[in-house]
């Protein structure tokens, strides 16, 4: 019996998409957010309408925000209802999965032991995806809470709108001490995303280098190398 | 001693009263409808509540853990005289700070007024209830704040509780203020909080005069207090947010910047937001109505927002005079700031990374024979 290596459709075509829309709504959102937390001077001493860095600078962050939430919200929807696999039993912390991540971990530092192959997500990865969403649920909570302050007096739909963010997002002003804990919470768990970003980008790489699988391949191409026995 | 009774203090307020003119009146009238957002056409009406208010509730006012700043704030009301008219005519019966009696005789005019008018009167808190025992012997729960010989917490309860409503002015009677803030080594708190009733908060340090004004306009034209926000904050004042009603917020949004106290751009009027402005996280109407005969408030006068109206301001706004940047965050003890704290986790994320890929990178073996499979040779 041969082991051949083939390459293996692992992720769909609309994961792919999504997971590109929200690196670029991340980027977005971490430069944006970072100028908006402590604004570098750009706009010189003219009039005012010359520039509206500032408010550019929102426009972009909110615009990128939303983006990463219907992103984030249709991936969710994927994790339960894909037509091409459904992947949320992968993220949850069953006692499996969490022994899986393990192992795998130890794996990545020792070589020790046997690392199994997975075709979706191995439990490590598994696990820090489900990590980064609560992560980035915070941050939609957060950031909404922050957002809806400045348009809590609009009427009509906006109005609709307003009340309804107030609804989903009022706890967080509760639960951190009002808007300026909110906003040192959303600063913090940036933060968290962009060293998460790092490790992420970081093990891509690692694992296409060394276990010459592919790996970065699955989330451009969609297929990923994967051992298959064939007969004879 | 006797006093002639011309000097009496009653008849020196009447004095005042009969020199404020009909046209400073009106002024007052028309100030307050546009602070309750109300049409001229309501001008008269106000003019018409307050001139009845002859027969109106007495009022008790209460001070316990403050600086009577507020007490200050609302003898300088803005119009001419308005002090001397709302205080005649609503006729408050018992104010530590300004009434002529004192002593044993100042607490019989307080004993008979909620007596004589129980249900039926309104009071005027100003400062936070200690709630905290002291140390020691004979310490009893309040102890803090004791007037003559009874903690500030009896003294509110039996005051407010035959009230008809209460009204918090200031930050500390409304949620505790400064005394408040960590560690708050009396257990001070708001009056509202402290005896588990709803008042009227009325925050800012000082309050506005023009809102408390209008409040009391509002509860003798309408019967009723006005609609309040889920701090218990007047919506007719509190709603607005001052970043978004704020006269630099073009500069915000321009991205033109104070960086430093007397520099060109300060003198330029540009935003305070690095200087530490907390507008955006703040909801007054202070920039509308304004300080001091609506001549200035702290931003009109190149100093940023503090968040005087906001619940624990002291704590959760400071510092005063930086953004994020200065905020210090609790984590595992130690104290930070929140970018030096994502920093070390990033620094740490690269630091791990680096650790790993020297390590293994340095292995040359192999791995393609220790990995199992377990789920191909499915469908593609």
């Amino acid at each position: 019996m041969t082991i051949l290596l083939e390459m293996i459709k692992t992720k769909s075509a609309t994961v792919r998409i999504l997971h590109w829309i929200i690196f670029f709504s991340t980027v977005d959102l971490v430069i944006t957010g970072l100028y908006i937390g402590d604004p570098v001077l750009m706009a010189g001493v003219g009039e005012p309408y010359q520039t509206f860095v500032m408010a550019k600078t929102r426009l972009l962050h909110f615009t990128g925000a939303v983006c990463l939430d219907v992103a984030f919200l249709i991936r969710l929807y994927l994790a339960f209802f894909s037509t091409f696999h459904r992947d949320w039993k992968e993220v949850i912390p069953t006692p499996d999965n969490v022994r899986g991540a393990w192992d795998t971990m130890k794996y990545y530092w020792t070589f020790k032991g046997q690392l199994k192959e997975h075709r979706w997500v191995d439990p490590l990865d598994g696990l820090t995806f489900l990590a980064l969403h609560f992560i980035l649920a915070m941050q939609l909570f957060t950031g909404f809470a922050l957002y809806v302050s400045g348009i809590e007096l609009a009427s009509g739909m906006i109005g609709l709108w307003a009340a309804t963010l107030h609804a989903f997002t009022d706890w967080t002003g509760w639960l951190f001490g009002g808007l300026p804990g909110v906003r040192v919470v959303h600063h913090l768990t940036m933060w968290i995303v962009v060293s998460g970003a790092f490790l992420h980008i970081y093990m891509q790489v690692w694992k296409t280098i060394k276990l010459k699988r592919a790996d970065i391949s699955a989330i451009i191409s969609g297929y990923k190398l994967m051992a298959v026995k064939k007969g004879e | 001693m006797s006093s002639s009774p011309s000097d009496s203090p009653s008849d020196k307020k009447l004095k005042l009263l009969s020199e404020i003119n009909r046209r400073d009146f009106m002024s007052l009238c028309t100030q307050v409808a546009v602070a309750l957002g109300m049409a001229n056409t309501m001008v008269p009406k106000i003019a018409e509540a307050i001139e009845k208010a002859a027969r109106r509730p007495s009022v008790v006012w209460l001070h316990f853990q403050e600086c009577t700043g507020d007490a200050e704030a609302f003898l300088r009301s803005t119009s001419p005289s308005v002090a001397e008219l709302v205080l005649d005519i609503l006729s408050i019966d018992y104010h530590e700070t300004i009434m002529a009696a004192s002593g044993e005789q100042a607490e019989q005019i307080l004993q008979k007024t909620i007596k004589e008018n129980k249900g039926k009167y309104l009071v005027v808190c100003e400062g936070a209830i200690p709630m905290g025992t002291p140390p020691g012997p004979g310490g009893k729960k309040g102890a803090y704040l004791t007037i003559g010989n009874r903690t500030g917490l009896e003294l509110a309860e039996e005051v407010c509780s035959g009230a008809m409503a209460v009204i918090s002015l200031g930050n500390c009677a409304s949620y505790g203020g400064v005394q408040a803030q960590k560690p708050n080594p009396t257990g001070a708190m708001g009056v509202g909080k402290a005896l588990g009733i709803k008042t009227v908060n009325i925050p800012g340090c000082p309050h506005n005069p023009v809102n408390s004004v209008a409040t009391i306009v509002n509860f003798l034209l309408l019967g009723t207090l006005p609609a309040t926000d889920r701090y218990g904050r007047p919506l007719f004042a509190f709603e607005k947010r001052i970043h978004d009603q704020c006269t630099r917020r073009a500069h915000f949004d321009a991205g033109q910047f104070v960086t430093e106290f007397g520099s060109e751009e300060a003198k330029k009027g540009f935003c305070l937001y690095k200087m530490g402005c907390k507008g955006p996280q703040t909801y007054h109407n202070c920039n509308i109505i304004r300080y001091n005969d609506h001549t200035g408030w702290p931003i009109g006068a190149g100093h940023g927002c503090v968040g005087c109206s906001e619940p624990n301001f002291w704590d959760s706004m400071s510092p005063f005079y930086a953004r994020l940047e200065g905020v210090e965050v609790p984590f595992g003890g130690v104290e930070s700031t929140a970018d030096k704290i994502g920093m070390a986790l990033t620094g740490a994320a690269a630091a791990g990374a680096a650790v790993h890929a020297a390590y293994t990178f340095g292995k040359k073996k192999a791995h393609k024979e220790n990995i199992i499979d377990t789920e191909s040779g499915e469908d593609k």
